[in-house]
């Protein structure tokens, strides 16, 4: 994505080399920031933290563990979940007993939903069930790092991932869609 | 692994809609950075000091200049050279000028006495104004008599000086030689006819006039005015007053000793912003001590070179506050649970999983470098009586040796002994400006305080962080000895 030069370039705090990191990696920190943002104000302010981040926090970055996009990807979810902290729009109901079972059809439903439908869903979800289900489900952290990246218990994100996949499930899995994805 | 489709959709690319540009946001994004404010401020500080150093050494040079010139204008009369008193023309007609005539010979002997030197070049323009006073007096001679108007013109070019004698109590007006010559002859003759048939004819009020005049012009005062019977002459100076130092090349050895401070941005990253490791740190309090054993050779035209060896020892602290978080393999984890439709059976998948933990970390550490600089500096050095002040700029080569501390290096917490992790340079060079102040006392011993200021030239890179151009100062007393 970036390559030695840039990078160098860009820790010395050249403006022009800001400019070529931003139009390379916009694209790719936007795809992450808009699942967790809805409005547009919102991914602008995402979009600067992040940025002003990545710039300052560039000459971090050890190329001996790790390629920039994982990284940069890390990077991206961290400051957006501190965003998400700071407006206090994370609400958490802490689970009262842990679910058995992990509604699995719903994930696998979900794996025929195009990209457009996929946005629409994120964009009506709750807040608390996005970020946990964003975290597990296309981020791949464990409940524990959930657990400590949000400041909750790992049973509590356990529990609100269920509850969020069963949230798609009730509200997103009509009849209508169901049959347009032949899946009824 | 098993929604990747899912990630795939999510993750997908697309142009950024509108107002997502760099131009839209920049504004934010550097809002959002640190501020450099602190850095710019230093460099202000900093960077006047050569162009100060630069406009007070031209100052000086010129104010030493214009001494110069009032220095060579003078001709020392020594008090051997007697002049009878009642055989000149002012002295026996103007007695009330004496006591201005005595309070300028004053003058002039004062700065006489405080002249430390004077060059060849005042020895011709002695002549010459002892030339032009010899014309000049004569027109001016003659004149007198005439108009006070013509006496104008006698100030335009004239230098004339009056000079007593301070031992022999007596005021003489330095006289061309021909007319001295005159002077000679009717005092064989016993009789001054000639100047006597021209006092009745200058009034008082003339005399007082052209006087004034005269006081206004510069100073001349003869170094020899010779009196002969058979032959007066005026001659130049006699004797120069020679310079303190009259080597061509003066070697001065000094030790130094004293404090220093530094600072060098971005030696450890401030911010460790990643999902594994959020912390803080701070490089602080960067001061130290050096001791510098230098040798300097001067040129009488005020030129010197200096050089030594100067052995720095900087302290700094670290102080670090932040969270890591380590990851560690759990076996025998729950890492899929799968569900049968068809049959309603469950399976559990275990394995290995990777497990976090947060450890919080708070400390301070003290780091000891030592560094070797060798500088060679070029520069000008200004005398006045006991004091001389020395300004100059040149290079240095440092030399470093990492004692003991603790960095950052790649983003974790390093102790080290000997060898710094990071820093890899083993030398770097230098800019280096130089002010030092002396004072001689005895023979040839001096005391003085001595300011340095030395940048690096060029950035340095260490594996992961670049040091913006380490600067240091240093200020210091001093003691000397001059061959």
């Amino acid at each position: 994505m970036l390559d030695n030069h840039t990078i160098q370039a860009c820790i010395k705090g050249d403006q022009r080399t800001h400019r070529k990191v931003y139009e390379t990696c916009a694209p790719y920190v936007f795809a992450i920031v808009k699942n967790y943002f809805n409005t547009d104000d919102d991914r602008k302010d995402a979009m600067q933290e992040v940025f002003a981040s990545l710039f300052t926090s560039l000459k971090n970055f050890d190329q001996t563990k790790g390629v920039f996009k994982s990284w940069l990807s890390r990077l991206v979810v961290y400051q957006c979940i501190s965003l998400i902290k700071k407006s206090n729009n994370l609400q958490v109901t802490y689970a009262a007993e842990i679910e058995d079972q992990i509604p699995d059809t719903t994930l696998l439903y979900l794996e025929q939903f195009s990209t457009q439908d996929l946005d629409k869903m994120l964009a009506l979800m709750p807040q608390g069930y996005k970020t946990i289900f964003l975290l597990s489900v296309i981020e791949e952290y464990s409940h524990k790092e959930i657990g400590e990246l949000l400041g909750i218990a790992p049973e509590t994100s356990r529990s609100q991932l269920f509850r969020g996949i069963k949230w798609i499930k009730n509200n997103i899995f009509t009849d209508a869609k169901m049959v347009q994805y032949g899946l009824q | 692994m098993a929604y990747n489709k899912i990630k795939n959709n999510l993750r997908q690319e697309a142009p950024l809609p509108e107002g997502f540009g760099f131009d839209d946001l920049q504004e934010g994004i550097y809002a959002r950075m640190p501020k450099e404010e602190k850095k710019k401020r230093r460099f202000f500080i900093f960077w006047w000091l050569i162009p100060m150093c630069v406009l007070s050494l031209g100052a000086v040079y010129i104010f030493q200049q214009s001494t110069a010139i009032t220095k060579t204008n003078p001709v020392v009369l020594p008090p051997s050279a007697h002049m009878d008193h009642s055989k000149t023309a002012v002295a026996t007609s103007q007695k009330p000028s004496d006591d201005i005539l005595k309070s300028e010979i004053s003058t002039s002997l004062d700065k006489n006495e405080r002249s430390d030197k004077m060059t060849a070049q005042s020895k011709n323009n002695a002549s010459n104004a002892a030339n032009n006073l010899s014309k000049d007096l004569t027109l001016g001679w003659q004149e007198m008599n005439r108009s006070t108007q013509n006496k104008a013109d006698l100030t335009k070019e004239t230098k004339v000086k009056h000079v007593l004698n301070s031992d022999a109590e007596m005021t003489s007006l330095a006289l061309p030689s021909d007319r001295m010559a005159t002077l000679s002859d009717e005092k064989q003759t016993g009789s001054q006819p000639a100047l006597r048939d021209h006092e009745p004819s200058i009034n008082d009020n003339t005399h007082q006039q052209a006087f004034l005049l005269l006081d206004k012009l510069p100073l001349i005062t003869m170094q020899s005015l010779t009196f002969d019977h058979s032959k007066i002459s005026i001659s130049g100076p006699e004797t120069i007053i020679p310079l303190k130092k009259s080597a061509a090349v003066q070697w001065e050895l000094a030790g130094c000793g004293g404090f220093l401070t530094w600072q060098a941005q971005n030696t450890f990253p401030s911010d460790i912003l990643q999902p594994n490791h959020n912390g803080k740190t701070q490089l602080a309090t960067n001061h130290g001590y050096h001791i510098f054993l230098q040798t300097d050779v001067l040129w009488k035209n005020g030129f010197y070179l200096s050089s030594g060896l100067d052995y720095q020892k900087r302290y700094s602290a670290i102080s670090y506050e932040g969270l890591l978080v380590t990851n560690t393999l759990e076996p025998d984890q729950i890492i899929k649970i799968e569900k049968n439709l068809l049959t309603g059976m469950e399976s559990v998948t275990r394995g290995s999983s990777s497990v976090k933990t947060t450890t919080e970390r708070k400390f301070r550490k003290n780091n000891v470098d030592h560094i070797i600089s060798l500088p060679i500096i070029a520069g000008y050095q200004l005398a006045y009586r006991n004091w001389s002040f020395q300004c100059g700029a040149g290079l240095s080569v440092n030399l470093f040796s990492h004692q003991t501390g603790t960095t950052i290096a790649q983003n974790e917490v390093a102790e080290y002994n000997g060898k710094h992790p990071l820093w890899q340079a083993a030398w770097d060079l230098n800019l280096e400006s130089q002010a030092k102040v002396k004072y001689n006392f005895g023979q040839n011993m001096y005391v003085g305080t001595q300011f340095r200021f030395s940048r690096a030239l060029q950035n340095q890179l260490l594996t992961d962080v670049t040091v913006w151009r380490p600067y240091q100062i240093t200020i210091g007393g001093m003691i000397g000895y001059q061959f």
